[in-house]
């Protein structure tokens, strides 16, 4: 059985092997380069004291980056959609299933043997285009340093996503028993269940921390980020909330992945009322003024007799990998229940 | 008589219609049996029940002595020709009967080989691009060469044109003359298979009509013909499969268990084909007082 579903599957294989390496090679040539010049641009910056041209340099030059980072994202879905959805709808719709199943083996062997080699062709594909895209975008990524804003498409979480597409493929393309539309059905659930996990359940996944500080404003207007006390850039902050000393709360900010905060100057100004619940007088500047001095000092007394908390809630760093391993340990269980599903279609429902 | 097929009271149902109902036949081994009946009569479904690829929504089927499929040896033992010959069409010939010697233990590898060089086909032509005959002789092919002690071929010559029809059963006939098997093959014309079959079963929306060997059914059928009468004057001792009548004649299908002493009527053997026609006239039309249910299987 292995023979015939290497057989059958070996042409595209072949295809996508002879692409990885020309993938390989081109991404070798290309970011050693990069990291070179990291090396001479980045990294010694500080002693030359020009990092923000030597940070838009390199930056430059790092231009696929965008690009990479959406085929990871990407190949996960299509392996589901060309592997995963047409492995036994394909057979169903030429009536070769007919064939195979009355050769001395049982329909479960068969469905697995096939299962097996596609879906390990698939983690493997999706593994070596993941470590690739990951050495690749090392140089980039430490400029960024804010590992979460990149998580679903570094490391181990791809090839999990690879093996739930072509699981989920091969259960559409079972029910649904037609390939283009199986092929189809796959990339929307996809979709959809990778964006709703991201938004949804990942932070969820692992317990995350809190961090209380007080409440100041910003300096000055050209201070774009401020990072609660106690998170790091590095570190995925969930929420920002602001509070009363006795907990009510007066604000809030829903903040990016990487923390890029936004709204901090919106929350200088709207600290007049902080949304109704305190005041500080009419002594601001109006909108889009740089304040004075002496009126920024006013409102940071006002502003400070009002005791006011900051709590975020985040995940530091160092849970980056304990969220690869959870993610990919529930895509993988997500990719073995559909499968028994498949499994279970194929024994009972296929006539 | 042991029965390599073996059906009680069987049935199946896709969603809400019954394609196959209370039907219960037996298929004695050693034969090539076929077996015949009108389009949605429940051949098909029954030859895919028997070879795994269906399971039965009621009663009970016992192929070989167990359930059909319930495992590898099991799916080993019966070889299926599907309506549809069904092949890869981006494989080859040649990898075809790969296919067939890495998924059967008892793979006949210098049968297959030999057979392919018989008819002549080129071992790497790709499925796809060959006719409907060869295709049909390469699933044959197939089947045989797992050395199944059952093989169920469903409307095999059905897309064939005549000549092939008359090769693929003639090759059939060739290759499993030396070999221990049974055979069951479906289909709507009796004329197509008449010629192989020494073991034939008419059926008609699930029941058995009509089944028994070939010869025995020749030779205890007879057509009577005489002047035009009604049923009150049909011989009271025969069993009156079919009537037609002209203006003047009446023209009857009798079975007899004796020999036919009828002084008023012509007597004249009949036809495989006209037996049958006048079997399934009869199970389509079934007129009351003489439905037959199959007590004469045995």
């Amino acid at each position: 059985m292995i023979w015939l579903a290497w057989r059958q599957f070996r042409t595209q294989a072949l295809v996508v092997a002879g692409l990885l390496v020309v993938f390989a090679t081109a991404l070798a040539i290309n970011g050693s380069h990069l990291v070179h010049l990291y090396d001479t641009t980045v990294a010694t910056c500080a002693q030359r004291n020009d990092c923000v041209s030597a940070r838009a340099r390199f930056q430059a030059q790092a231009k696929w980056h965008n690009a990479l980072d959406l085929l990871v994202l990407a190949v996960p879905a299509l392996l589901g959609a060309f592997w995963g959805a047409p492995l036994v709808a394909r057979e169903l719709e030429t009536r070769t299933n007919l064939l195979a199943w009355t050769q001395s083996v049982t329909r479960p062997r068969w469905f697995l043997v096939k299962v097996a080699v596609t879906g390990a062709a698939s983690v493997i594909t999706a593994g070596l285009l993941s470590l690739m895209v990951t050495w690749w975008a090392s140089p980039h990524d430490r400029l960024t340093d804010a590992p979460y804003s990149v998580f679903d498409q570094r490391d181990i979480v791809p090839m999990a996503y690879a093996l739930f597409a072509v699981a989920l493929g091969v259960v559409l393309g079972t029910i649904i028993r037609r390939t283009v539309p199986a092929m189809a059905a796959t990339l929307a659930a996809f979709a959809v269940i990778r964006i709703g996990f991201g938004s949804w359940i990942r932070p969820r996944i692992l317990s995350p921390l809190h961090s209380t500080g007080v409440f100041t404003l910003p300096v000055s207007n050209s201070v774009v980020f401020i990072a609660p006390s106690g998170v790091g850039p590095r570190d995925w902050l969930l929420s920002e909330t602001v509070v009363t000393s006795t907990g009510r709360v007066v604000g809030s900010y829903d903040l990016g992945p990487n923390g890029a905060v936004v709204g901090i100057s919106n929350a200088f100004h709207g600290a007049g009322n902080l949304n109704g619940v305190l005041k500080c007088g009419n002594s601001f500047s109006p909108l889009g003024q740089a304040p004075t001095a002496q009126v920024q000092a006013a409102v940071q007394r006002c502003v400070s007799s009002f005791h006011l908390h900051t709590i975020a809630t985040y995940l530091p760093s160092s849970r980056y990998w304990a969220l690869q391993g959870s993610e990919s340990a529930i895509f993988v269980g997500g990719a073995i229940a559909l499968l028994a599903v498949g499994l279970w279609w194929t024994r009972k429902r296929i006539a | 008589m042991t029965a390599v097929l073996e059906a009680t009271d069987l049935g199946k149902r896709y969603r809400r219609k019954w394609a196959l109902s209370d039907c219960t036949l037996s298929i004695p081994q050693g034969h090539v049996v076929g077996l015949v009946g009108p389009n949605g009569s429940g051949k098909s479904t029954l030859l895919n029940l028997a070879a795994g690829l269906l399971a039965p929504s009621a009663g009970r089927l016992d192929v070989l002595g167990g359930t059909p499929a319930r495992d590898a040896t099991a799916v080993g033992r019966v070889g299926f020709v599907a309506q549809e010959l069904p092949a890869y069409s981006a494989f080859s010939v040649r990898d075809h009967l790969r296919l067939g010697a890495h998924l059967n233990p008892r793979w006949d590898a210098e049968l297959a080989k030999d057979r392919i060089e018989d008819l002549g086909l080129d071992p790497s032509q790709r499925a796809g691009k060959l006719s409907g005959g060869q295709r049909a002789q390469l699933a044959l092919t197939l089947a045989i060469a797992k050395r199944p002690e059952l093989l169920l071929l469903d409307e095999p010559v059905a897309s064939l044109d005549p000549l092939a029809r008359r090769e693929f059963l003639q090759i059939l006939m060739e290759t499993v003359a030396d070999q221990e098997v049974s055979i069951v093959l479906s289909s709507h014309l009796v004329s197509d298979i008449e010629r192989v079959c020494d073991y034939l079963i008419v059926l008609i929306d699930s029941r058995v009509q009509l089944a028994g060997d070939v010869d025995d059914l020749v030779s205890s059928h007879h057509r009577l013909i005489g002047s035009r009468r009604d049923p009150a004057g049909y011989p009271a001792n025969q069993e009156v499969i079919d009537a037609s009548h002209t203006d003047r004649q009446s023209s009857l299908i009798v079975r007899s268990h004796g020999p036919v002493l009828e002084d008023a009527w012509t007597i004249e053997p009949v036809s495989l084909e006209d037996l049958v026609l006048a079997y399934m006239a009869r199970g389509k039309h079934p007129r009351s007082g003489d439905h037959f249910d199959g007590e004469v299987m045995a």
